[in-house]
């Protein structure tokens, strides 16, 4: 389908303005609209009558500068060159589509719109870790404030800011950190195709999320917010004007991912290469479509709870206002019916890549490609329907905690089912020492206290003690932390070699590994212990009898941050001098190890053909 | 090898770095720094009998920080927040106060507040705090207009376990964690000042003339940290007008440290 | 290549050393998961103040009991993944021994046990969640309005001459319902070591029961993340006996009326 460019002497003369704007002009595009929406909005907007129960003059015109903000940036970053052409009845010309796609263009094409699925992956990364970044040094902010005796020094207003900025950034972060980097840049290799099925849509993706973020960091200059990243109404109604950060940031977010979810999916149903049948498909494809296709009815739910909050603010409607009619918990059951089945779309794609790794360095096949399979599904399936054990407590309906106590229980099926695959793959396997299979073991240790302590949760009685605790953030940091995170750095070692054509420096990703697992296991335990004992969530003071366990968290904290200061590093250097990488330094069958590095634009000369699945290690018997 | 270990162990030491330096700018950034200590005064007997050492202290609560209070000049960054600031010892307006929403009172002692209310008022959302709880008799001495001018009282003294729930200006309401140490919980009401002399003032430049005064005395436990704060929300156009200068630290609310 | 049909289970596949050795690992990291993990969770819960809390503290035990052998199963497989022969470098081992994608009857089993392990904490969770719904349907029980506020809790006795008070009393080992709202937004009523808990919601009343069954005095903390104050809105609950609480209620100054009048609890 792709036909080669005639040659042209010189450089592209048919590319128009796309050659123009660049990450730069999207920023300062973004930056006037904002400034001049503010000052047309705080000139012209009528004041508050005295009378109205909420004051909403302010709300208006932070929001409404933060949609200039969004406006701006998008069409500073080239997101509408493409729509409008095509409004005009044209669409881009052959040349722009190969500008775009990043043909030639050394690194600049980093910082543009472009399409090259390998750049977007790229991005990602660098966003993810960006992201990372941030939500480590608010934790950091917390675990020092906690870890002094009895807390306290941080002033309440800006540490319940911290807290809900930590969370929140997180949650966003481990949402991207392997279907992002991983999605985009190795799942189309992986299927033998030569990009996305929409790779506009991609960029799209993309650049949504680095639009997204602006008015969260923005936000924390204007107030910050006083709610977790749970964002409750009716605390939300009665924030600082920070709160308008949040709602963009997850509505702009929101977008991205359902962007990428349809782009994902698609991709996979339509574009494997001929003779991959569903059957040959490897199980990480299976985990990042089922976290997308999971992700795609959710967060318009997410949206709307925000859209419903901003409006509450901003008009002085009354959705979640209990005095004029609304209620709190609308949006506890809108928040939550995304809230349960985002964790899956957190945690499924980095099982599913160590699945992925399992077999490779345990020179055996996957065990049971089919329970995997079943497992992803049944837990896709299991998770819109658990929503409520987050409300047990929230007295909205007494009777319906039974049925959820049920369906929260039966997920743990097809959970067991994912930890069979992958004991069944180690069990008589050739064990290669590397990191990822190390981060195998350190799954399968965190996802196990993870699980059973949501067990206990799941309780309706034990949940009565323990809901609202840190029991609670022990338990959802063990499995998205401990299970999530380390599965995508297990993604990021098996596959930094493709994607940077360098090796990853060993011995650093070694002492990293170690860092990271044991400072995790020390903070969380830690924390696991002053839930039990009875200290409240999101607290930044204490009992003098909670010094302890807190003390312990924060010098885990401490220990977590280091190591990932260190693969950071180990990241930056070996990117900049590493050891070349061979093609396939992990003599894996999947189809990105038969690309060579740099990959090139296409991926693929030929597109392959697949004859049979890519678990094929093991003796033969004869 | 070694030139790639030494930029991991520079990278920690960056971050590291980095982490301390955001922590030292947020825990910079109070609304109110400065701690007001307790000044010492005669001991103090309770009803039963009982002797024990005894501070004061004075307070003012201004309907807005623009010509009194902590914030600065011109009020700070929110002028129109009430504010609650250490004042004179007769209740004089103080404009450039150094300390308003901090105190620290020894442990085991008779702590007397007096505070002179500037603002208006109106009916209280939850009248379980339009009584006077947690303070020796659970009564305070009350004044409903005290003469700034004259320093004198222009109203007879009272002694109230409650005010009008509807005449309810502001309230000063002591609590704190539950752990091993004494329970802490004093709660007094403050009545509102004259309604119009208080708009009239304000149109003038200052504060009315004739503030409420109420003295208190309670009594501390073991050493703690405490907070206190009004529990009669005014962030008008917030949520349960909970919002507003009601969630932010150093105008309603602040700690109460007992040590020493 | 062959996916053949259950090779583990061939023979005398219980006799097999390596078998052997994962059964004697799996037994101990049992009994030693088991243990630690359920006395060291007791240890930090403390002592109970009612049923509802030594109910709390007996399905930690169920269920870390009921949990250790499916964990010391993964555990005893990976350490002797460990503990077998382990290869470092730049290149793979040699391939396994072993191409097996598949054991049915390992699946099945696997799938029956978690089905069953699933069926087993719901009825225990059932029966716990029945005893506790039983208390707030108890005809004896009395009644006391919670009332949380940004950022205080205040408590009212129906019962009584309109007492209100900061610091929770209670009469031991007597049947009690909380009715619990919130003037502004949303709080969360827990009595740590009474294990109940219960949302304040603005606008509407949510109830909970407990009885308590020690005298002491016990801690309540406010469990939902209410705005600038919420580490401090905390206090205590005072559980005295019958006579020292009459004595404490008819002490109180007549301090105005009731919030709200007693009702028939919901189910």
């Amino acid at each position: 389908m792709m036909e080669r460019p005639a040659p042209t002497a010189g450089s592209n003369p048919k590319v128009g303005i796309i050659r123009h704007l660049n990450v730069f002009t999207a920023f300062a595009l973004g930056a006037i609209t904002a400034i001049i929406v503010w000052r047309l909005a705080l000139a012209y907007l009528p004041a508050d009558a005295e009378t109205v129960p909420l004051f909403t003059r302010e709300d208006k015109i932070t929001l409404l500068s933060m949609i200039g903000w969004f406006v701006g940036f998008m069409t500073g970053i080239g997101a509408l060159v493409a729509p409008f052409r095509w409004v005009m009845g044209k669409d881009l010309s052959h040349d722009e589509n190969m500008f775009l796609a990043g043909k030639d263009m050394g690194v600049k094409r980093y910082f543009r719109y472009t399409t090259d699925h390998k750049v977007v992956g790229i991005q990602y990364l660098i966003i993810t870790m960006v992201l990372f970044g941030m939500g480590g040094i608010l934790a950091m902010l917390i675990r020092a404030n906690l870890g002094t005796p009895e807390g306290g020094w941080i002033h309440p207003q800006a540490y319940n800011s911290i807290v809900g900025t930590h969370g929140i950034i997180m949650i966003v972060a481990t949402i991207i950190m392997v279907t992002g980097p991983f999605g985009n840049y190795i799942m189309p290799i992986m299927i033998g195709a030569r990009d996305m099925a929409f790779p506009r849509l991609n960029a799209l993706s993309f650049w949504l999320i680095v639009a997204a973020a602006i008015p969260l960091i923005w936000g924390q200059f204007i107030g910050g917010i006083s709610t977790g990243w749970t964002a409750y109404n009716p605390l939300a109604g009665q924030a600082p004007l920070g709160m308008n950060g949040y709602i963009m940031f997850i509505c702009i977010f929101a977008l991205s991912t359902m962007v990428a979810g349809a782009n994902i999916t698609t991709t996979v149903v339509r574009m494997r290469a001929k003779g991959m049948t569903w059957n040959r498909t490897p199980i990480f494809i299976y985990g990042v479509v089922a976290s997308v296709a999971l992700a795609l009815p959710a967060f318009p739910v997410f949206f709307l709870s925000q859209v419903l909050s901003g409006m509450d603010r901003a008009l002085g409607t009354s959705f979640y206002d209990t005095k004029r009619g609304g209620s709190g918990w609308l949006y506890e059951n809108l928040f939550w019916i995304m809230g349960h089945p985002e964790v899956y779309v957190i945690l499924i794609p980095a099982v599913a890549a160590l699945m992925e790794m399992a077999p490779v360095f345990t020179r055996r096949p996957l065990f049971s490609f089919n329970v995997a399979v079943m497992g992803i599904a049944g837990i896709s399936g299991l998770s819109v329907l658990v929503w409520a054990h987050h409300m047990y407590m929230s007295g909205w309906a007494p009777l319906l905690n039974a049925p959820f106590m049920l369906t929260t229980e039966l997920i743990s099926i097809p959970t067991g089912m994912l930890f069979l695959v992958l004991i069944g793959t180690l069990w008589r396997g050739r064990l290669w020492v590397t990191v990822p299979t190390m981060s195998i073991f350190a799954l399968l240790w965190n996802f196990m206290i993870g699980g059973v302590t949501g067990i206990y949760l799941s309780d309706v009685p034990a949940d009565a003690f323990l809901h609202g605790s840190m029991y609670v953030t022990a338990h959802f940091h063990y499995t998205l932390m401990g299970a999530g995170l380390t599965g995508a750095i297990a993604a990021l070692v098996y596959w930094f070699p493709k994607m940077t054509g360098k090796m990853l420096d060993k011995k650093l990703s070694w002492i990293s590994f170690w860092l990271v697992q044991v400072g995790f296991n020390v903070a969380f335990i830690g924390m696991f212990f002053v839930g039990l004992q009875g200290q409240p969530r999101r607290v930044e003071a204490y009992a003098a009898l909670f010094n302890r366990g807190n003390l312990i968290t924060s010098i885990g904290a401490a220990v977590i941050m280091t190591g990932m200061l260190i693969l950071l590093s180990a990241v930056i250097s070996s990117w900049r001098s590493g050891v070349n990488a061979p093609m396939n330094p992990w003599h894996a069958k999947s189809l990105e190890w038969t690309v060579p590095n740099p990959v090139p634009l296409e991926n693929f000369e030929t597109l392959p053909v697949v004859t049979e699945d890519v678990y094929g290690y093991g003796k033969k018997e004869s | 090898m070694n030139k790639r270990l030494f930029a991991a162990l520079a990278t920690v030491v960056l971050g590291f770095s980095l982490i301390a330096g955001i922590a030292t700018y947020v825990a910079a950034a109070k609304n109110d720094p400065g701690v007001l200590v307790a000044q010492s005064a005669d001991t103090y007997t309770s009803p039963d009998g009982t002797v024990y050492p005894q501070v004061k202290l004075s307070l003012n609560v201004y309907p807005n920080s623009l010509f009194g209070g902590h914030h600065g000049a011109g009020g700070g960054a929110h002028p129109d927040y009430v504010s609650y600031a250490s004042g004179g010892p007769n209740g004089e307006v103080l404009s450039d106060a150094k300390a308003g929403t901090n105190f620290q009172v020894p442990a085991h002692t008779a702590v007397t507040i007096t505070v002179y209310q500037y603002d208006s008022g109106e009916s209280i959302t939850n009248d379980y705090f339009a009584h006077v709880r947690g303070t020796v008799g659970a009564s305070a001495t009350f004044v409903q207009r005290w003469d700034t001018k004259a320093k004198s009282n222009a109203s007879s003294e009272q002694q109230i376990t409650n005010i009008p729930a509807d005449m309810v200006g502001h309230t000063f309401t002591i609590h704190g964690i539950s752990d091993k140490k004494s329970q802490l919980f004093v709660s007094v009401p403050l009545m509102m000042a004259n309604d119009e002399e208080v708009t009239a003032a304000e149109e003038e430049g200052g504060y009315t003339q004739f503030p409420t005064k109420t003295t208190f005395t309670f009594i501390t436990g073991d050493e703690g940290e405490y907070v206190w704060n009004c529990e009669f929300p005014c962030g008008d156009g917030t949520i349960a007008r909970f919002g507003a200068a009601m969630s932010t630290m150093g105008y309603m609310s602040g700690h109460l440290i007992v040590k020493g | 290549m062959p996916d053949t049909d259950t090779p583990y289970f061939t023979g005398q596949w219980w006799k097999r050393t390596d078998v052997k050795r994962h059964a004697v690992l799996w037994v101990l990291l049992t009994a030693f998961i088991g243990y630690v993990g359920t006395e060291v969770q007791v240890w930090a819960l403390g002592a109970p103040a009612s049923k509802a809390m030594e109910n709390v503290i007996m399905l930690m035990r169920i269920f870390t009991w009921a949990a250790a052998p499916i964990a010391a199963f993964a555990a005893a497989i990976s350490i002797g993944a460990l503990m077998g022969k382990r290869h470092y470098g730049d290149f793979p081992p040699p391939e396994a021994d072993h191409a097996i994608k598949n054991s049915p009857r390992a699946i099945a089993l696997w799938i029956v046990v978690s089905a069953l392990m699933c069926l087993f904490a719901l009825v225990v969770g059932m029966i716990a969640l029945q005893k506790d719904d039983q208390t707030l349907l108890d005809a004896k029980a009395i009644h006391i309005n919670v009332v949380g506020q940004q950022w205080a809790w205040n408590y009212d006795y129906p019962g009584s001459a309109g007492v209100r008070s900061d610091v929770l009393h209670l009469p031991v080992d007597q049947p009690v319902v909380f009715h619990v709202t919130s003037k502004d937004v949303k709080h969360s009523f827990w009595i740590v070591q009474m294990g109940i808990k219960i949302d304040a919601n603005p606008g509407v009343f949510t109830q909970t029961a407990v009885t308590p069954n020690k005298i002491g005095v016990f801690d309540i903390r406010c469990a939902e993340l209410c705005g600038l104050l919420h580490a401090y809105m905390q206090n205590k609950v005072v559980v005295e006996s019958r006579d020292d609480y009459e004595k404490w209620l008819a002490s109180q100054p007549d301090t105005g009326k009731t919030t709200w009048v007693a009702d028939k609890a919901v189910a």
